[in-house]
């Protein structure tokens, strides 16, 4: 499926209506919601005691939005991502592409055959790196996802039955590079689908293996796999997972969210 | 809790005591030093690098070397702060770490720590972070 593209006209016209990701998971449905805009979610330790107040300081725990509990955190000292924010007040997660990386708890994601994705993104470098990723490595295991980047391909998204299936981006994007970016995994009907900035760039239908749901006890790494390689050097704006297909619209009116945080396009 | 930047690297050979004294300062020491570094970017690491905000009381133990860049690029070394070695041996002693202060003075002169942003101190050093094939 084609959706076609929204820019900030869209955006726009959206804000009108109020759509709220929050809309995603009002039927129960399993995922995550982070905000970095949302100073409120975001604490410098993991226990959430101490709250992040302003940029330049580290982030120990972004809280997930969608309902679910599904907090992403970090413990362990020099490893937070730090919030800044751009000189056009958009505010951001930013990754070392070192050490840095937040761990989410397992994720349910065990619901539907279908997962999608939605995160605003800087490269900041022309090399590797986990901007998410399933369990410790989207190589092993079964019924997870990852999205990164990459020196070339710029971008990737992978979606894994018991077999991975990554659609990858084709221009070549200059550094630093600011996109939003969507992935949309089907293991069930073997898709796997990567947009940029509101616009399809690549589906591949190569056979994902077997099963027939994505996996509900997986934790998703953000900013490093496993924690403890392939370090995503950039800036995260925001991320959304859901365990189901978008609808049309809410494909159109997620990516143009994720674009009022990103400023991509 | 108060954070303060630093950046922190140590040989490969230092790493396994790095690690047990940081992780004697409390949970939050655990897991560090876990990006690989090494000469031509590839593995084995001959280095190891934490970097990023550090609880403040750990930081302030620890060695820091104040560097400045000369217009030919060469960098100069315009100040340091040996650390607080006797402080650290003493709590990662009563923490049950098997170590000594020599042990500890040794592991500070042979690492190299400082506030400058990382790539800043990879590069200084000649060395180049270890990143392991991604595939697919």
């Amino acid at each position: 499926m084609l959706y076609a593209s929204v820019g900030r006209v869209g955006l726009r016209a959206l804000s009108g209506t109020g759509f709220s990701p929050l809309s995603l998971f009002a039927a129960g449905e399993k995922g995550a919601w982070y905000d970095p805009s949302d100073l409120s979610t975001m604490f410098q330790d993991s226990a959430g005691t101490i709250p992040v107040t302003g940029v330049e300081q580290p982030v120990g725990r972004i809280n997930d939005k969608s309902g679910r509990g599904n907090h992403a955190t970090q413990t362990i000292e020099g490893t937070y991502p730090v919030l800044r924010r751009t000189g056009s007040g958009l505010y951001y997660l930013s990754f070392d592409g070192v050490d840095d990386f937040l761990v989410t708890p397992p994720l349910d994601l065990s619901s539907t055959a279908q997962v999608s994705t939605v995160a605003g993104v800087e490269k900041s470098t022309d090399t590797a790196g986990v901007i998410s990723e399933g369990g410790t490595s989207i190589n092993t295991g079964s019924g997870k996802f990852s999205l990164r980047t990459d020196a070339n391909p710029d971008f990737s998204f992978i979606s894994r039955g018991s077999i991975s299936a990554q659609a990858s981006s084709v221009a070549t994007y200059t550094i630093p590079a600011t996109v939003v970016l969507t992935g949309l995994g089907d293991i069930v009907n073997d898709l796997s689908t990567l947009r940029i900035n509101g616009v399809q760039v690549s589906q591949v239908t190569t056979d994902q293996g077997t099963g027939t749901t994505y996996s509900g006890s997986n934790v998703y790494y953000i900013g490093r796999r496993a924690g403890t390689s392939v370090p995503f050097n950039g800036r995260l704006y925001g991320m959304i997972i859901l365990n189901r297909s978008f609808t049309g619209q809410e494909l159109v009116n997620t990516e143009s969210w994720m674009n009022g945080n990103t400023g991509a396009y | 809790m108060a954070y303060a930047f630093a950046t922190l690297i140590v040989t490969a050979a230092d790493a396994s005591l790095a690690r047990s004294i940081a992780a004697s300062f409390g949970p939050g020491g655990e897991g560090m030093w876990t990006a690989e570094l090494s000469f031509n970017g590839l593995g084995p690491a001959t280095h190891y690098i934490s970097t990023g905000y550090i609880t403040k009381q750990f930081i302030d133990l620890a060695p820091c070397t104040t560097w400045e860049q000369e217009q030919n690029g060469v960098w100069v070394e315009v100040d340091y702060y040996p650390g607080d070695a006797e402080s650290v041996y003493e709590q990662a002693s009563q923490a049950g770490v098997q170590c000594s202060l020599s042990g500890i003075e040794g592991l500070f002169l042979r690492s190299d720590c400082s506030k400058q942003q990382p790539f800043v101190a990879i590069e200084r050093l000649g060395l180049i972070i270890v990143n392991t094939e991604i595939s697919p």
